[in-house]
């Protein structure tokens, strides 16, 4: 191909589109540019490159992280923890905001203060999670999407009713309490993969 | 069909495209059909992403020709609709005439 060259651009869909259709694909850009070249000149043709890898780039990376994310149960699972972590902190800082009124307060907030006070409650909420966490595992099949769904409905539900505790001071202790449903999550995935790997061998 | 089968438009459009290129069909092909046919400009990287996908999908498979000069040195990558591919396009069709069937007179589909 003669002409300027987007080095740049030429590495980026290597990289997106894979080892073995980045030669081909690198060989249809340089097959139409000169073919451009003959029919339009130079700056038509180098205009075309450009726009046309530009156009590229879009699909290609969409795909990209498509297939990974197919491909890779740990990235599926992480995605699924951390979509239900953000439900998480949205369902908790509205049942929060909802505390705060005094006629909200029982008898759900009798359950979330056991759950959070008491050691036993404690556990109990780090058992919630971590089996939020295995039930995620399981269901990362072929609905991705359906799993990170369900992983936001378990961590709402539960963490919303860990949130609303009456005190007052909810604001005050929002960094612990936000901090404990994503290790136990991740743990809980972790575990499921980690068996499912053991039994596959 | 399983659910994975299911064909999107655009890759309904590449597969009818393979198939009307025959067999020296790569992407560069692929791209001149359906702009001839459709009147739809459309990216390489678009063909190339939907070609993976078909691929992992086993609905196409690929195979990489002779690389030559005139494409600095790089091979074509030739695709073919499989047997799975065909029925796959053939559900599809026969899904998309059930839905239009009826309406056609009266909102003037075919």
């Amino acid at each position: 191909m003669s002409g300027p060259r987007p080095r740049l651009a030429f590495a980026l869909l290597r990289l997106l589109a894979g080892s073995a259709a980045s030669a081909a694909l690198e060989g249809d850009l340089n097959e139409r540019y000169a073919h451009t070249l003959q029919r339009g000149g130079k700056a038509a043709a180098t205009m075309w490159l450009r726009r046309e890898i530009l156009r590229s780039i879009a699909p290609l990376a969409r795909e990209r992280c498509r297939s990974m994310y197919a491909a890779h149960d740990a990235l599926r699972i992480a995605v699924a923890a951390v979509f239900g972590y953000v439900v998480v902190v949205l369902g908790a800082v509205a049942a929060a905001a909802f505390s705060l009124r005094p006629a909200a307060m029982p008898p759900f907030s009798l359950v979330a203060s056991a759950a959070m006070y008491s050691p036993l409650g404690f556990a109990g909420a780090v058992l919630v999670f971590v089996v939020a966490g295995a039930a995620v595992a399981l269901a990362c099949g072929r609905g991705a999407f359906r799993s990170a769904a369900l992983v936001a409905l378990i961590t709402a539900v539960v963490g919303a009713a860990v949130a609303s505790t009456p005190s007052g001071s909810v604001f005050a202790e929002f960094g612990w309490r936000f901090a404990l449903p994503l290790p136990c999550l991740l743990a809980g995935c972790l575990a499921v993969t980690s068996a499912r790997t053991v039994a596959r061998r | 069909m399983a659910k994975g089968d299911y064909l999107g438009e655009f890759e309904q459009l590449v597969m009818l495209a393979i198939l009307h290129a025959g067999k020296d069909a790569y992407a560069v092909a692929i791209c001149d059909e359906i702009v001839r046919r459709t009147d739809r400009d459309v990216s390489l990287g678009a063909v190339y992403a939907t070609l993976e996908r078909l691929e992992a999908k086993a609905l196409v498979t690929s195979r990489l020709g002779e690389a030559t000069r005139e494409r600095g040195g790089r091979p074509k990558r030739f695709v073919e609709v499989t047997p799975h591919g065909m029925s796959a396009l053939r559900e599809s069709r026969k899904m998309v005439r059930g839905m239009l069937a009826g309406l056609s007179r009266r909102w003037g589909l075919e």
